[in-house]
């Protein structure tokens, strides 16, 4: 029996910049990717699998630290002599000054530093696997064709970095973008592909299976669901009767969750349930996007609510977007300076081009009325408690 | 807006009321807690509703739920517009239960729902109706009096403006634009204070720059650590190359040290062998050693020269025979005659030349000035026959066109008079008729009454006192009534105790008839008595109540006359409104303004009319004089016209020709003038060109005198200057031969002293060439040759034996020949064969040296970069970090700049919007309330100073100084401004009614009456309600004839 171990997409040191969110949160975020991947080479230590593919996207390309190299190199001389092969993708191509040209990295670790298949053998087992790496950006779709493996009594395993053309994300762009025809072939026992950030199978056959591992710890809020790796397990012949079989591993235990409120339609009462009904708060980030359109006591109002919730989560943060509407006071018609202001804002209303000019306009309005009013002018960034 | 009535079902204190308005001024009257308050909140809730602008309900309004029964909190409001349309808003007042209805008081239909809903949800009908809001309104149109914390001055001053802006920017119901503009700079400087302590904007921004200048700083360290973790695997693979390398070099270096050896000991051998046979050859040409080898070279010269100046004495005898010949051949051709032979002189050729040239331009100058005389003679005869064709306008100078222009002016203005004049009679005409039409069916409603005034004003007193009859008489059977009702409930009572009293007398009497006893009689005397008194009281109660029946029926009786004799005034005054379609008398005043004021603008119109006639029969005479004057001129210079339209075509025609007349003439006193003066040039080139050629005359003759003194002939059919050439040439021919025969001469001579010389010089060099061959021991040169040339072989096998000798040297150099075999032996096995032959040992070493320097030097490095990497200073934070700083950073910034931006537009909007509106009202209000003021003054003060930025000055009349206000002035002032304010709003829109709470706590009675006046002058345009508590007030107002309405 053959096992080898599946991940993909574990950017380590990324950063997270969308939406825009306190910096502690995503210095939080990295010391749990790390935590997750040291982990994860626990289990190598422990189980001593065939080998371990990482299909792309290790590192967050530009924004990797030496020190963060260093960790994962050390991950890698510990777990010697098991196999670590690398196939480099879009996020950290192989470059001349990347982590897998500078650093002088131990026996066991094979980078597949060139943008066509070059095949690697293990010593011992029937196991060949054939990658490819990123050299930039982008690479090839084409690429898959272009893979032959031989009939030659070994378990051949494909390991790439690419987005299987049902698979494409929204909002995430493709990258060598293939069919799953064009690389089925008989004596491709596995493909590990990595892109997707989801645990998902790209076919599941009695003597083929291609996945997805997703990343091991959550990156975005969408990511919701338990998160780890794929352990892939070679039983029997390949000449004769063998199987191929795919199981996935929890990492972490921690999740994400992210729940969207208009502010029209959502009363506090709902979002109270919806953020009670989180299971396993206190392993969960929630991030709250109140949207629609509104008026500022009413958003912060809701934030109120919202961050009373704060102590009950890992973390808990609102992102801001809703569009706040002409005041109704606006609408005076009297003959005074508070009804001529009125008027020259809603004339400049109308012919706002964009929607800053839109919004300036509607800011403008409630600041004067207040002003005029002698209410106070609550400010978007003071009650979401962003400043 | 006018309020009719107010029916309150419930509020406060007021339940189950009725309050009926008048139009224009009204007093209503309460003593303290009566309800005035109450009612003027009522009117406003019963308009506006309860709800504040955001929705919310006050809970005040809890506390003027009526006393007695909370479910009838409500009631109902009737007013009218300016435009006569009627309206009932009817509500309840509940915090949750809230109900309104409108109906249109003509239609009666509700119409709650074609108002629009507010924020609150709710209809605004008051908003709808007078355009302004519920704090707008209250804070506008209720005018209470000013108090003052202190009296008089600036300060006082200060705060009633205050209080004007507040009303004129927000309608009372918020701050001024000042205060705003000051709250909204307070905001702005909130976000960006610039000492940079404090202020969001300026602490991000000053945050931001810092991780964009961390963010540079850790780029560029992870940059150079990347360039050194790359420089430190580039120098480990040097490493390992040079180490590589060094074998490989050492290997190298063993073997070629061995070939280099087995090369130097052949080569040794070799060497010696040489050298033996060179010895020998040596040692043969020994005896031909000491012979001079320098000196022959020197001998060898000598010959040489001794040659060459042998050959050169005889080509100079060759030449010198030549020379001699030829100077004897040209002596005899040669004719050097006469001293006679002159060239002509260079000045006079050039003076030939020269004038010959000038009398030729002179020629053509002369012939140019022919043709232009001919021209200009044409120009004047074709200038004579246009002027032929042309009318005689010598007799007008240059006044000619002066002249037509005001015929043709006076032809014109003639028509255009008349036409004028036709045209304003016929525009008369027609206003005429069509104000006749407009006041035709005026005249018919009114040209019954002689005069409209007294009769309206009497109808109006009639109506007055009827009215002020009625009420008394109404009142009056009110309390009859109540009176009676009394009595009714009172009579059962007394009858009761009559009956009472009666049993008990009864009683009694019995009593006392059974028992006879005496103190019987004491009950029974009060009995009687008492019920004597109540059948007194009982008969002086039916007494009572048939005199109030009495009076009651006359009362009624008065009410029936008052009604039957209001109904007799009124029919002829109904009827003109009827017949006019008014509603009001207050209409129907107005409409008989605009009659008579129409009447007046037809009799104007009218005189205006005749006046236009008989300026137009002036107009029409006129015009044919005119005409007639004006054709006689104009057919003198020959057009023809006879209609007013053709004057200004003649007259044109006639200027155009006159034009070309004038023109003409000119033309032809030019080409007169251009006609003499081209005669005078002529005149002048033909005498300058006969000076000239006398001149030319002059100067061929010296030419030709000289050349035949010299004895030249020419050829007679040859022209002067083709003789002179020939001169000159035949010069120059004798001139060359002179010359040449002089040069042979001179040739000659240097040749025969030359000759000499070198004889001299051979004979010497001869004489040394014979002492060096003596002393070189030769007999000959030959022999002397052949002796140099073994010495040479000599020389050549020395050198030979001392470069072998050197060579022999270098090749063993430190080794003998010995050593070098023994060394061979040893290491012959030991040698590896498969590397190059070919090698230098010394570069080998040198190249095994360098590369050891280079592997020291590589080690060195990378154990700097090793050192350099072990001691990095690490980075705080990370690039992720720093940038995800950086958005969140932005993002903040982004929003607040967003604000700032707003607060901008907000403060730039508010500051124009209020500079316009206070610009714009200023005069108007100064204007009103000064009025306003001087009438409530009595002329004490005139003058109320309101600035463009609503500022305000009060000038004393006395001596205009700075006014100082007492307590009741500045109320005064208040007032009169508060009015000014809320007739500006009303301006554009419908007219506010308004409702005064006391604002006359100050006025003395004189000010009082007059501010009464003043506002019932007011109150012809707008309704007041003014609320008081004092009975002067009512009373002044009553003597004023202002209703009063009692709480």
């Amino acid at each position: 029996m053959i096992n080898l171990f599946h991940l993909a997409d574990i950017h380590l040191d990324a950063a997270f910049l969308d939406p825009p969110l306190p910096p502690e949160y995503g210095e939080m975020r990295r010391l749990d990717i790390r935590e997750t991947v040291a982990g994860i080479f626990r289990k190598v230590w422990e189980q001593q699998p065939a080998a371990v593919l990482i299909a792309g996207d290790l590192f967050a390309g530009k924004y990797v630290t030496p020190e963060t190299v260093t960790f994962f190199r050390e991950l890698c001389e510990r777990s010697a002599p098991v196999p670590i092969l690398i196939a480099p993708g879009n996020n950290d191509p192989y470059t001349e000054d990347s982590p897998y040209a500078i650093v002088n990295w131990p026996q066991n670790v094979t980078i597949f530093d060139v943008p066509e298949w070059s095949c690697w053998q293990h010593p011992d087992l029937p196991l060949s696997v054939h990658g490819f790496g990123y050299r930039s950006k982008d690479t090839g779709g084409d690429i898959f064709c272009r893979l032959r493996v031989p009939k030659d009594g070994r378990f051949h395993v494909a390991l790439g970095h690419g987005t299987e053309r049902n698979y494409r994300q929204e909002g995430v762009k493709p990258r060598a973008t293939f069919s799953l025809p064009d690389i089925l072939q008989p004596g491709l026992h596995y493909l590990a592909l990595g892109h997707v950030h989801r645990t998902v199978p790209v076919i599941q056959e009695a003597g083929f299976q291609a996945w997805y591992p997703g990343p091991p710890e959550p990156l975005d809020f969408d990511e919701s669901g338990p998160r780890g790796f794929l352990q892939v397990c070679f039983d029997g012949n390949p000449y004769t009767e063998y199987s191929v079989g795919v199981d996935f591993e929890q990492a972490t235990s921690r999740r994400v969750c992210e729940i969207t409120a208009d502010v029209a339609a959502s009363s506090s009462d709902a979002l109270i349930r919806m953020l009670q009904e989180i299971p396993v708060p206190e392993e969960t980030m929630v991030l709250v996007r109140l949207a629609g359109d509104g008026q500022p006591e009413t958003v912060a109002m809701l934030a109120r609510t919202i961050l009373g919730f704060r102590e009950r989560f890992r973390w808990l943060g609102i992102h801001d977007t809703t569009r706040y509407t002409v005041p109704p006071e606006s609408f005076r018609v009297e003959d005074t300076v508070y009804g001529d202001f009125c008027r020259i804002l809603l004339r400049s209303l109308e012919d706002a081009r964009d929607e800053a000019s839109r919004v300036r306009c509607v800011l403008a309005l409630q600041a004067g009325i207040a002003a005029l009013s002698g209410q106070p002018w609550i400010s978007r960034l003071t009650h979401t408690g962003e400043r | 807006m006018r309020f009719i009535r107010a029916r309150i079902d419930g509020y406060g204190r007021l339940s189950g009321t009725e309050f009926t308005f008048s139009p224009g001024l009204q007093i209503i009257l309460g003593p303290n807690e009566r309800g005035k308050s109450t009612l003027r909140c009522c009117i406003t809730d019963l308009l506006f509703g309860q709800r504040q602008e955001d929705g919310s309900y006050d809970e005040a309004n809890l506390l003027r739920q009526p006393w007695h029964d909370p479910e009838t909190y409500g009631g109902a409001l009737t007013y009218t517009l300016d435009n006569g349309e009627t309206f009932i808003i009817e509500r309840t007042f509940h915090a949750h239960r809230e109900r309104i209805s409108v109906i249109n008081g003509a239609s009666g239909l509700d119409i709650t729902d074609n108002f629009p809903r507010l924020s609150h949800g709710w209809p605004g009908v008051g908003e709808t109706h007078l355009g302004i809001s519920r704090s707008a309104f209250i804070g506008a149109a209720t005018i209470s009096h000013f108090s003052l914390d202190d009296l008089g001055g600036q300060g006082a001053l200060s705060g009633i403006r205050d209080r004007l802006l507040a009303v004129a920017d927000s309608g009372g119901g918020g701050r001024s634009a000042e205060k705003a503009l000051r709250q909204l700079e307070q905001w702005a400087r909130a976000l960006n204070d610039d000492s940079e302590t404090r202020g969001p904007i300026p602490l991000l921004k000053k945050r931001l720059r810092a991780l964009k200048d961390e963010a540079e700083v850790c780029s560029a360290t992870m940059e150079q650590r990347r360039g050194i973790l790359a420089r430190l695997r580039l120098v480990r693979q040097r490493r390992d190359e040079l180490e590589g390398q060094i074998q490989d070099l050492g290997r190298r270096w063993e073997r070629a040290r061995f070939l280099d050896r087995k090369r130097r000991y052949e080569e040794a051998r070799r060497i010696l062998e040489q050298l033996d046979e060179a010895r020998k050859m040596r040692f043969e040409l020994a005896p031909y050693r000491d012979t001079p080898i320098e000196t022959l070279e020197n001998a060898q010269r000598l010959q040489m020269r001794v040659e060459t100046i042998r050959l050169q004495i005889e080509r100079e005898r060759q030449e010198l025979s030549f020379l001699e010949r030829e100077w004897e051949a040209g002596i005899d051709g040669a004719n050097f005659s006469s001293e006679a032979l002159k060239p002509i002189p260079e000045s006079l050729e050039r003076a030939q030349h020269e004038l010959a040239a000038e009398e030729q331009r002179f020629v053509e100058r002369a012939e140019q000035i022919q043709e232009q005389l001919d021209q200009v003679q044409k120009q004047i005869v074709q200038i004579q026959q246009k002027l032929a064709d042309l009318p005689d306008f010598s007799r007008m100078a240059g006044q000619a066109i002066d002249w037509l222009s005001q015929l043709q002016q006076l032809a014109e203005t003639a028509k255009r008079q008349l036409d004028q004049h036709r045209e304003t009679c016929r525009q008369l005409r027609q206003e005429t008729a069509r104000a006749r039409d407009a006041i035709r069916e005026d005249l018919e409603i009114f040209s019954d009454f002689d005069s409209f005034a007294d009769r309206l004003k009497h109808h109006e007193e009639a109506t007055e006192k009827s009215r002020e009859e009625k009420i008394e008489t109404e009142k009056l059977v009110n309390h009859l009534l109540g009176a009676l009702e009394e009595s009714a409930e009172q009579l059962p009572g007394l009858w009761g105790l009559n009956a009472l009293c009666a049993v008990v007398l009864v009683g009694l009497a019995l009593t006392y008839l059974i028992t006879f006893r005496l103190p019987v009689l004491y009950p029974l005397a009060i009995v009687t008595v008492a019920q004597a008194y109540y059948l007194y009281s009982i008969f002086r109660a039916y007494g009572h109540r048939r005199a109030m029946e009495k009076q009651l029926s006359d009362a009624q009786a008065k009410l029936d006359a008052l009604a039957r004799s209001e109904q007799d005034n009124r029919s002829p005054v109904d009827d003109m409104l009827q017949r006019a379609g008014c509603k009001t008398i207050r209409e129907l005043e107005a409409r008989y303004d605009r009659y008579r004021n129409a009447c007046a603008r037809l009799e104007e119109m009218e005189q205006q009319l005749a006046q236009a006639e008989s300026d137009l029969a002036d107009s029409e005479e006129r015009l044919p004089r005119v005409m007639d004057y004006v054709a006689r001129n104009l057919e003198n210079l020959g057009e023809t016209v006879s209609e007013p339209a053709e004057v200004a075509g003649a007259v044109a025609r006639l200027i155009d020709r006159f034009h070309i007349y004038r023109e003409q003439k000119r033309k032809m006193s030019e080409l007169r003038n251009s006609l003499q003066h081209t005669l005078e040039r002529q005149r002048a080139v033909h005498s300058a060109l006969e000076e000239v050629r006398q001149k030319i005359q002059d100067v061929n003759n010296r030419m030709i005198s000289i050349m035949r003194d010299s004895g030249y002939v020419w050829p007679s059919d040859e022209d002067l200057l083709s003789a002179v050439r020939g001169y000159n040439e035949y010069l120059n021919r004798v001139a060359a031969e002179r010359s040449r025969l002089e040069t042979l001469r001179e040739r000659a001579s240097a040749l025969r002293l030359q000759l000499e010389e070198d004889g001299r010089e051979e004979a010497r060099l001869r004489a040394q060439l014979n002492e060096l061959i003596a002393a070189a021991g030769a007999v000959s040169m030959d022999d002397w040759q052949v002796r140099v040339q073994k010495a040479r072989e000599y020389e050549a096998w020395a050198d030979a034996c001392q470069n072998l000798e050197e060579r022999l040297s270098l090749t063993l150099g430190r080794d003998t020949l010995e050593s070098l075999e023994h060394a061979l032996a040893e290491s012959a096995n030991s040698v590896i064969d498969d590397l190059p032959e070919q090698e230098d040992p010394e570069v080998l070493s040198v190249l095994l040296s360098q590369a050891r320097d280079e592997l020291d030097r590589v080690r060195h490095e990378e154990s700097e970069l090793l050192s350099e990497l072990t001691n990095w200073p690490g980075s705080s934070r990370g690039p992720a970090q720093i940038q995800e700083e950086i958005v969140w950073t932005r993002f903040q910034l982004d929003r607040l700049e967003m604000e700032q931006s707003a607060l901008a537009l907000a403060l730039a909007t508010l500051e124009e919007a209020a500079m316009q509106r206070h610009r714009r009202i200023a005069p108007g209000l100064s204007r009103d309330a000064s009025r306003f003021l001087e009438y409530i003054t009595g002329g004490a003060h005139t003058e109320v100073k309101i600035g463009p930025d609503l500022s305000l000055s009060l000038r004393s009349t006395q001596d205009g100084s700075e006014a100082y206000l007492s307590k009741g002035a500045l109320d005064q002032l208040y007032l009169a401004l508060r009015l000014a304010l809320v007739q500006r709003l009303s301006r554009n829109g419908e007219r506010l009614p308004m409702l005064l709470d006391d604002p006359f706590a100050n006025y003395d009675d004189v000010r009082l009456r007059a501010a009464l006046e003043l506002l019932r002058e007011i109150g012809r345009d707008y309704q007041i309600l003014l609320f008081t508590c004092r009975q002067d007030t009512a009373r002044q107002a009553e003597t004023c004839g202002i209703p009063v309405i009692t709480l």
